[in-house]
């Protein structure tokens, strides 16, 4: 019963000493190694491929919608003659608008495929969702930095916008980073929400790229009317397209600047999304 | 050793399959895991797994345990063989190159290697999720009703990687099978509506398990992955006029 296999001595592997090794001490190394097994394979395997193609054609295309939107208002601006609404440049002016509410739309779409019913089957037990969520959002941080680098080192070199270096990074990065966060927030919300209601799969593209328009991204939000400024001020997404701007711009007008609400707004969905996947879990498993 | 304290379980529609379930199974043994059918054999081997969550009470698993052989759900069809087979082995912790060595070595998956999943033959490809289970170092692999897949050569290979694995890691089975639960493990547990029971060696185990399926039943049982299904020649114009 007990005869080897001729020629078979399989990998030993690192596995066996979790076993007989009792204390929390042991069993919170063992779950932190197998975090990072798990982690580091999935980024291994995530940025070889997405959606079968390779991680530039997969990720960094994406980079491609933003720099459109900014090439088409800044054509449309330059043929109706309109100066800059603030600053010298109107790329920088449109660029520093239109990339940080592009992180917050392409968050909120793409972090779907990690906490979609079929992906979520189509795994191996040690995968669990929240591992596949922080690698999704990892490769989308890095892909996200890496165009708008690109497009702001492009300005500053090609186009010679001197302000196209952010005089304060630090605010720059706080800003994408918060902005990141409530894109993560409401990605994680509409996934789980899209497999309840499928029709918010169709409802949230729409809406978030028509919210393009409503946060600033060719306006100076402070110089809005009073009145209309409450509603504006309403979205979240504006107050962080301020403070982007802030950073590029000394003295940017600073009146709908809420970084406590976006924080806010942020904290709020993320737990909501995230109470929304753990408590309907086994529903949706069984639904679907 | 795995505890299984109070765990209660039941599919969407559908009765409950466990309630207030609880079991001590050991991990450094080859354990028979024995029922009749419908008893609960591969609901539990993928509780064990992890596959499934415990509607209520607790699993607790004090061994690293394989997913159960033959588990195709983790691959990627559109990844070559060497792909799948490294990130199975990342996951899992083993180091990737010495796995592949074993899929191109000993299993003789050499030719298959950067080959996509989906370019395989099925018979290739399940062939492949067994072989892959036995090259991944586990300290106790799950089986659930077969160690290895149809085809003779490969199963009598899956047999032999079965014992030279079981020799320093354990293994819970799932079988209905007396012989299939003889030839492979040395104690069993078996599974009834009323709960599950440990027996030490495999004689007890199945002296139990007879008593709870009636004998008959048991012996006209044969192995389902080497059975032939004897059908009586049908005239096609019969059945499609």
């Amino acid at each position: 019963m007990t005869a080897t296999a001729p020629g078979f001595s399989g990998p030993g592997g690192r596995g066996g000493d979790g076993r007989g090794s009792h204390g929390w001490l042991a069993d919170v190394r063992l779950a932190l190694r197998n975090q990072f097994n798990v982690f580091s394979a999935l980024l291994y395997r995530e940025a070889e491929t997405r959606h079968g193609q390779s991680f530039a054609l997969g990720y960094l295309i994406a980079g491609i919608e933003p720099m459109v939107i900014v090439a088409t208002i800044g054509v449309l601006f330059s043929a109706l003659s309109r100066t800059p609404p603030y600053g010298h440049s109107l790329l920088l002016f449109l660029g520093t608008g239109v990339f940080p509410i592009y992180v917050f739309i392409h968050t909120s779409l793409r972090i779907r495929q990690p906490l979609n019913g079929l992906h979520q089957r189509n795994r191996y037990p040690i995968e669990r969702p929240l591992d596949h969520l922080m690698v999704h959002a990892v490769l989308h941080v890095v892909s996200s930095a890496a165009v708008a680098v690109l497009f702001f080192l492009g300005l500053y070199w090609f186009g010679g916008v001197e302000a196209a270096v952010p005089f304060d990074p630090i605010t720059a990065v706080a800003a994408l980073a918060t902005i990141f966060m409530l894109g993560l927030a409401m990605g994680i919300f509409n996934a789980v929400f899209a497999r309840l209601v499928p029709v918010w799969d169709v409802v949230w593209p729409a809406v978030a790229r028509a919210s393009l328009h409503f946060s600033g991204p060719y306006f100076v939000a402070a110089y809005l009317p009073p009145t209309q400024r409450f509603y504006f001020g309403l979205n979240p997404v504006m107050h962080g397209v301020n403070w982007f701007r802030s950073a590029f711009y000394p003295f940017y007008p600073q009146a709908l600047t809420d970084k406590g609400y976006l924080l806010l707004v942020a904290a709020v969905m993320l737990t909501l999304g995230l109470l929304l996947e753990s408590g309907t879990r086994r529903l949706l498993e069984e639904k679907e | 050793m795995i505890r299984v304290e109070g765990m209660g379980f039941a599919y969407a529609k559908g009765r409950p399959v466990f309630s207030g379930l609880n079991l001590d199974i050991p991990t450094d043994r080859r354990v028979a895991l024995l029922g009749a059918t419908g008893a609960g054999k591969t609901t539990l081997v993928n509780l064990l797994a992890g596959i499934e969550t415990p509607t209520s009470g607790r699993i607790e698993r004090d061994a690293r345990l394989s997913f159960p052989g033959g588990f195709q759900r983790g691959f990627r069809q559109t990844s070559t063989v060497r792909q799948n087979t490294t990130f199975a082995a990342r996951i899992y912790g083993a180091d990737p190159e010495d796995v592949v060595d074993v899929i191109g070595g000993v299993c003789g998956m050499e030719a298959d290697l950067d080959r996509p999943l989906r370019d395989l033959s099925v018979q290739t490809r399940i062939a492949f999720s067994y072989l892959l289970t036995y090259a991944l170092p586990f300290d106790c692999y799950l089986f659930d009703n077969v160690v290895g897949p149809p085809q003779p050569e490969v199963r009598e290979l899956c047999a032999r990687l079965f014992q030279a694995r079981t020799t320093h890691a354990g293994a819970i089975l799932a079988t209905r099978l007396p012989r299939v639960a003889e030839q492979y493990c040395d104690c069993g547990v078996v599974l009834t509506p009323e709960g599950a029971r440990f027996y030490d060696t495999i004689a007890d185990a199945l002296a139990a398990f007879e008593g709870v399926v009636p004998a008959e039943a048991a012996a006209k049982a044969s192995d389902p992955a080497v059975r032939t299904v004897d059908t009586p020649a049908v005239d096609q114009g019969a059945v499609f006029p």
